[in-house]
């Protein structure tokens, strides 16, 4: 699942080594724009449901702590 | 009312206990924060720079920044906000571009300052440094309107852009356009989550503080869970939503921000395009909220503001001119014209809230500002009625045999056609070497493009020759770095 994470985070910007960031949305590199596509993408690529209660930088801001949010709501369906 | 600071210490006099700022889940009230700007006040003043002085601050929404920054006010100073993320390099370009007197930043730049004229503090020391100065009976003059307030530049991360310099004058002049143009309630919550050094975000602080009202600050729109925390928490009752923050609630949270709808009295969206499908979207989940598009520019302020909830359906309008504004349009050669529909022209500016002019570039500042007037390059036109119109940008216009066409007008008819998600209008050249307007779109999910049916919804709305003559679907349209379509990229 990291790896695929990976594949869509690099579709928005490929400029970024997502096995090592873990400051995505706190040191900017990701802008509110490009958390909407990713919000979409996940939604339909892992059939999940996030909600505004997920959408806070800790939850965004490396590969992993996406990779683990997505987990954590596949788990809770 | 002659600075935003004599309005502090009016507040602080008349209702000490009031909530000024909040930030950081701390609050401030307008007694202790008229007491930590004289203390900031006469920490500066302690420094014996001349009056003037240039003074850079590299922003954030916190308590800290409102002290610094009204103390610079209130020491006869000139405030100079940066981008909060600008780099130690940025900073020191800023400053001596500026031939600054004194840095605040949370950056470390002790290896930078050998042999410059300008020292640096901590921006986590100015409420310390504010107290330990404060002591009873300080007592300053307050700054004159023609004293240069602020100094704002449109970008802030290479030293090289344009400062926008705004006198005192200005700055409560635009206050009160907003303060007027959205008839903010005497006990107003404003909530900023934006840029703090962005003029439409700084000018939210000044008009809270203009009113005696309390203003929220946020660091953007990315934690959207604190956000509406925010609102939540603190009672907000009025929000800056730039377009694109208006776009990305609506795409994930639109539910959320619908309950809000009894408790939020407006929405000031303003500083770019604004599709009319996102405003109509708006007005449905938020039928009992007042809805303004602000328009304006670094340069004059914000000179009119446009309730779209009341008077939906008129495409490109700006609404009537503020307070302070004097709108008018002229011709190529700046020669005032009689404008319409029919007969467009550029839209010129005047009022007190225009700018002093670009710092260190009179050539440049003369190429906008002239006896008064800050002359744009968007095209525009007024109606019987007083409504302004702003169509687009005057580098955009796709001329076709003496023809004008607005791209962003033609855009604006074709966002309201359902299927559409976005679109952009260009010029390409045709077989014949001349040229004619294409369109891109971008369908929602699920929708096929039906080109005869779009065209048909275009004929409603448009004259004959502004109907592009190609039209193609495409996956997504070339976008600025923030986020902004890129006009210069499209094919």
């Amino acid at each position: 699942m990291l790896d695929r994470i990976i594949e869509i985070l690099q579709g928005i910007r490929d400029d970024i080594d997502y096995y090592s960031e873990d400051s995505l949305i706190d040191d900017g590199l990701l802008d509110s724009f490009d958390i909407v596509g990713l919000v979409s993408e996940l939604k339909d690529e892992f059939d999940i449901d996030i909600i505004i209660d997920d959408l806070t930088p800790a939850n965004f801001n490396s590969a992993e702590s996406i990779c683990a949010l997505v987990k954590k709501l596949q788990d809770e369906d | 009312m002659d600075s935003i600071v004599q309005a502090l210490y009016l507040h602080a006099q008349e209702s000490p206990e009031r909530v000024a700022v909040i930030a950081d889940d701390e609050k401030i009230t307008y007694g202790e924060l008229w007491k930590e700007v004289q203390g900031f006040a006469e920490f500066l003043r302690k420094q014996g720079f001349p009056k003037g002085s240039r003074i850079t601050v590299k922003a954030a929404p916190s308590i800290w920044f409102a002290v610094s920054c009204f103390g610079i006010h209130l020491s006869g100073n000139v405030h100079v906000p940066m981008e909060k993320t600008i780099g130690p390099d940025g900073i020191i370009n800023i400053a001596d571009e500026l031939a600054a007197s004194m840095i605040v930043a949370d950056a470390d730049l002790s290896d930078k300052l050998e042999g410059k004229q300008y020292t640096c503090i901590s921006s986590a020391d100015v409420r310390s440094i504010a107290r330990e100065n404060y002591r009873d009976g300080l007592e300053f003059e307050f700054p004159t309107l023609d004293m240069t307030c602020d100094i704002m530049f449109t970008t802030g991360t290479t030293g090289k852009s344009k400062g926008v310099m705004e006198s005192h004058r200005a700055v409560v002049a635009v206050s009160e356009n907003v303060q007027y143009g959205a008839d903010i309630p005497k006990d107003n919550i404003y909530l900023v989550p934006a840029p703090i050094n962005h003029a439409s975000a700084i000018r939210k602080l000044y008009v809270s503080i203009l009113t005696g009202t309390t203003v929220v600050l946020l660091d953007g729109f990315t934690d959207v869970k604190k956000f509406f925390d925010y609102v939540e928490k603190y009672k907000v009752t009025s929000i800056l939503m730039p377009p694109a923050a208006v776009r990305m609630i609506l795409l994930l949270a639109a539910k959320n921000l619908a309950k809000y709808s009894d408790q939020l009295h407006h929405i000031h969206t303003g500083s770019a395009a604004f599709p009319e499908a996102d405003k109509d979207k708006l007005c449905e989940i938020l039928p009992n909220t007042r809805l303004y598009f602000a328009y304006g520019s670094s340069e004059a302020g914000c000179v009119s503001m446009y309730d779209y909830s009341k008077n939906r359906g008129l495409i490109s309008c700006v609404g009537k001119p503020n307070k302070n504004a004097n709108i008018f349009i002229v011709d190529d050669n700046r020669n005032p014209i009689k404008s319409s529909k029919e007969n467009q022209g550029l839209i010129a500016i005047s009022g007190g809230m225009v700018m002093q002019g670009y710092y260190n570039a009179p050539k440049l500042t003369k190429e906008v500002l002239k006896d008064g007037v800050v002359y744009t390059n968007d095209i525009g036109y007024i109606d019987d009625e007083g409504y302004v119109y702003m169509l687009g940008r005057k580098g955009d216009v796709i001329n076709i045999g003496g023809l004008k066409i607005a791209p962003t007008e033609v855009e604006n008819v074709v966002l309201r056609y359902p299927d559409i998600a976005e679109c952009a209008c260009f010029a390409v050249e045709d077989r014949m070497g001349g040229v004619v307007p294409k369109l891109n779109v971008v369908m929602k999910k699920g929708c096929e493009l039906d080109t005869a049916a779009l065209r048909a919804h275009m004929a409603k709305h448009l004259e004959a020759f502004k109907i592009p003559k190609q039209i193609v679907k495409v996956d997504e349209l070339p976008k600025t770095s923030n986020g902004k379509l890129d006009r210069k990229n499209l094919k």
